[in-house]
């Protein structure tokens, strides 16, 4: 459904060139949630700011690669053509609701902007249709409301449904329930899921917590410092981690070292845009890091289970 | 009772609206902390939490009720029980980005402190601040560094350097690791026990990831509309949760898969 | 979605940033030559104006009137040649720059002190004495300048200091406004809650943490000012309601010398391109400043 293939994005901070994304491929399978794990500055939302081709001059630009959405590359799409792949195939939940949303303007004419392709007369009811179907009991009521008469939970289902109106096949959720309490995200995620199973959408799941992807997502693909270190079905990566990476992820966010104790954490901090190391970006923090870990890249290598790894020293299993 | 170093007794706050209408943050809260303990204060946003630990800094003065340092009411306090306060009582808040003043350098920001009644001098104050990132992992030669050069970690950690800047008895920590990566909020945590087994601190670690607070926490206070609706040792309020909010939270928090439970609409 | 990104994005030169026709950012680093030079020259000049200029600028010498600038075949005497009162130039234009430099320095500092004032008091008090602040500095933008200056004028006379005074009362509602709602966001950053933790109080606030955080926004109110003021300066003297003549002003010059446009154009063009040039390298070396005093573009 979404074929990323050696993509390497820009962007252009001061005169100065940032490597954001170096060559990363990835494949989303129709109907299943893959979750892009990775810290601040993994690039793990700029792979989904390039399948909106939302990065170009003078902010940034996709140097290399191909990303295909049905088919489509929209790397090479003219710009009516990309802002057609926009208005019907790809939707997309954004991280904070409350600045997402035009304080201007009512729910109802922020959804129907979204949905041109929707008869007139047959409008409201497609989206009172749809705001019940996202949980939000008197939709018909609440049509004329303005975003200030929501709370966070109501304001993310209201742009989920902004996202879905254009009956998209992707959905790029962008950490959809880090703004929002502890039990208003369970029900978002499970609306996330839900919707996923009901109409067959493909979806990529941009997160830091890899707890909150374990609800959700079948795929995986954890980022560090602007590559793809480990991929494939969740439930094989978690298990079996090769990349030491991975396993420290999961190490430093599963508390069972007893009260107290103290974690299993990582020393150091991720590498920035601008000092990213030549070799494996992980290298500088990596407990199993060998001189050629921090001259050379390593290529990636399949697992019996389905995952893919790019890494010198795996971990041993 | 009388252990807490600092507490919050029976204490209420309302807020003005500017049509006239009042709201009530926080109603009767009795909540403290004792030497080397670690106290978590867990709730939803806009549940009373800031408010609370506002007051506790003598941010914000309560409608009614009172704070005590030491057993000493704050209304009661003279001028030598005011700098012991301001010596023992301290503060790591969220953002790590805005909690440092863009324009000053590390060693200036870390021994603010000294520099507000005593005037201390540069040489001193310099001395201090490079104990202190010694403290907390970071090289001494940071001390010259402005904020802006160093990532939210180590940012959070110059945070912590000036919390400890006075050999503080209590820190309230306004959820200091939400703010950054998982692999870095590991070693923060880390951090946090090892400075109070060293000074026997006690903290306030006001959170909304019940893993840390269960990891971290001797005792636990939930906030839901301005009241503590549960309040004891994590193991009990956590393991055996008897309110209905703190059931739905530590649910929220332990949930291994979406599956089993059908999806609730709940506005 | 513009025309101009229309071509494919995935070009040989990808990879390299865009080299802007007109580079709107200046790489942090670089130091200001011409604005720093036409600033230090302004500055001198300003001060020192009267000390350096050649001749009399006042001493009327009817039979040297209307001498061309050297260059433009005039004698060396008269660098810039002579009005049609026979007045040195050049002596005039440097004379005329203590005025503009008295005017626009008065303006900007006396202006932004008073704004900053008020916009401290009004961020930090809030509710009625914020409101009323506000609406004062509402009336005093919506009051017309000209007719201000006009009415001083008929109570005080002309002058210098009536200059600055009206320059003033246009200004410092502007930095007052702006910077309220500087004070009101820097005032609730969490460094500013610390140092009340720490038991600082509000003057210290204030002094370590509020003002100094304001300064880039100053500084860019105050040298789009510096460049009104000149400019004000200017156009209340050519419409005789600035400084008295025959005291030589930039705007004096400009108003004298625009009957001449078509036989001796250095009398319009020589102050014309002084306040030009002054007014651009102003908020040149403004947005310099602002550069080099923030530590974040700071090497």
């Amino acid at each position: 459904m979404l074929e990323i293939s050696n993509l390497t994005t820009h962007y252009f901070q001061g005169g100065q060139v940032a490597t954001a994304v170096r060559g990363v491929s990835l494949t989303l399978n129709k109907g299943l949630a893959t979750a892009i794990v990775g810290e601040s500055g993994s690039g793990k939302s700029t792979v989904a700011m390039s399948v909106m081709r939302m990065i170009r001059p003078p902010i940034g630009d996709i140097a290399e690669g191909t990303i295909r959405v049905n088919g489509t590359d929209v790397t090479a799409a003219s710009p009516k053509r990309m802002r057609e792949i926009l208005r019907t195939s790809i939707g997309f939940v954004p991280q904070d609701p409350t600045t997402a949303l035009d304080p201007l303007y009512t729910i109802r004419s922020q959804i129907v902007e979204a949905m041109p392709h929707v008869e007139r007369n047959k409008r409201t009811e497609t989206i009172v249709e749809l705001l019940t179907s996202l949980g939000i009991a008197d939709a018909r009521d609440r049509l004329r409301e303005h975003p200030h008469q929501f709370s966070g939970g109501m304001r993310q289902r209201v742009a989920i449904a902004i996202a879905l109106a254009k009956e998209p096949d992707l959905l790029i959720a962008d950490e959809p329930t880090t703004a929002l309490d502890v039990t208003t995200q369970i029900g978002i995620l499970r609306l996330l899921d839900r919707l996923r199973r009901e109409r067959h959408l493909t979806t990529m799941f941009i997160t830091h917590d890899i707890r909150v992807a374990r609800l959700v997502c079948q795929d995986v693909a954890v980022m560090y410092g602007g590559v793809v270190v480990e991929s494939g079905p969740l439930s094989a990566v978690v298990e079996a981690p090769s990349h030491p990476y991975t396993q420290a992820l999961l190490d430093a966010s599963s508390l069972d070292v007893g009260p107290r104790q103290r974690l299993r954490a990582i020393s150091g901090s991720p590498p920035t845009l601008l000092s990213m190391p030549s070799g494996c970006p992980f290298a500088p923090r990596c407990p199993n890091a060998t001189d050629i870990c921090r001259s050379e890249m390593p290529a990636t290598t399949r697992k019996a289970d389905g995952s893919s790894f790019a890494c010198w020293n795996p971990v041993a299993s | 009772m009388s252990e807490y170093i600092l507490e919050a007794v029976d204490v209420s706050k309302s807020f003005h609206g500017r049509r006239g209408e009042t709201t009530q943050a926080l109603t009767g809260v009795d909540f403290g902390v004792a030497a080397g303990e670690m106290v978590g204060l867990v709730g939803e946003s806009g549940s009373g939490k800031t408010t609370l630990t506002r007051i506790l800094l003598g941010i914000e003065q309560p409608t009614s009720g009172t704070v005590r340092f030491r057993g000493t009411p704050r209304d009661r306090f003279t001028a030598e029980h005011r700098r012991d306060y301001f010596n023992s009582v301290s503060a790591v808040f969220q953002n790590p980005y805005s909690s440092l003043n863009p324009r000053r350098r590390l060693w200036d920001i870390i021994t603010e402190r000294r520099s507000i009644e005593r005037r201390a001098p540069k040489a001193e104050r310099r001395a201090r601040a490079i104990e202190l990132l010694s403290l907390v992992s970071l090289p001494a030669e940071y001390a010259d560094r402005f904020p802006h050069q160093l990532s939210g970690g180590q940012r959070q950690r110059v945070a912590i350097a000036r919390g400890l800047c006075e050999d503080p008895d209590v820190i309230v920590l306004d959820e200091p690791m939400s703010a950054l990566d998982v692999s870095v909020s590991a070693q923060i945590a880390n951090l946090l026990l090892d400075l109070q087994e060293k000074f026997s601190i006690g903290y306030i670690f006001v959170a909304h990831d019940m893993h840390m607070v269960r990891h971290l926490c001797h005792r636990v206070a939930v906030l839901l509309k301005g009241q503590i609706v549960e309040q004891g040792a994590v193991a009990d309020v956590l393991g055996n949760p008897r309110h209905e909010y703190t059931r739905r939270l530590v649910a929220a928090s332990e949930l291994r898969s979406l599956e089993p439970e059908e999806e609730r609409v709940h506005p | 979605m513009s025309s101009a990104l229309e071509s494919a994005p995935s070009s040989p030169a990808a990879g390299r940033p865009p080299r802007p026709w007109l580079r709107l950012r200046r790489r942090p680093g670089r130091r200001p030559w011409f604005s720093g030079t036409v600033m230090a020259i302004f500055a001198f000049c300003g001060l020192f104006g009267s000390v350096v200029a050649p001749h009399d600028p006042d001493k009327v010498n009817l039979s040297q009137a209307l001498k061309p600038p050297v260059f433009a075949g005039g004698t060396p005497t008269y660098l810039l040649g002579t009005d049609q009162l026979g007045r040195d130039v050049l002596s005039r234009l440097l004379t005329g720059a203590q005025v503009s430099f008295l005017v626009a320095a008065g303006a900007v500092l006396i202006g932004g002190a008073i704004g900053l004032l008020v916009a401290l008091l009004a961020g930090y008090s809030g509710g009625r004495l914020d409101a009323v602040l506000t609406r004062v500095a509402d009336a005093s933008m919506a009051f017309p300048v000209v007719l201000l200056a006009i009415v001083i004028v008929a109570i005080y006379g002309k002058g210098v200091t009536v200059v600055i005074a009206v320059l003033v009362v246009a200004a410092w509602p502007q930095y007052a406004r702006v910077l309220r709602s500087e004070v009101i966001r820097i005032r609730t950053q969490e460094f500013v809650t610390m140092s009340r933790v720490m038991g600082g109080g509000r003057f210290w606030a204030i002094t370590r943490h509020v003002v100094p955080n304001t300064i880039p926004t100053l500084l860019v109110l105050a040298t789009l000012q510096i460049g009104l003021a000149i400019i004000a300066e200017g156009s209340l003297s050519f419409l005789g309601i600035g400084v008295p003549p025959p005291a030589a002003s930039w705007g004096n010059m400009l108003a004298d010398g625009r009957n001449f446009l078509a036989t001796a154009w250095w009398l319009p063009v020589v102050p014309g391109v002084a306040l030009s040039l002054t007014v651009l390298a102003a908020n040149l070396f403004g947005d310099w400043l602002r550069q080099a005093l923030d530590p974040a573009t700071r090497r």
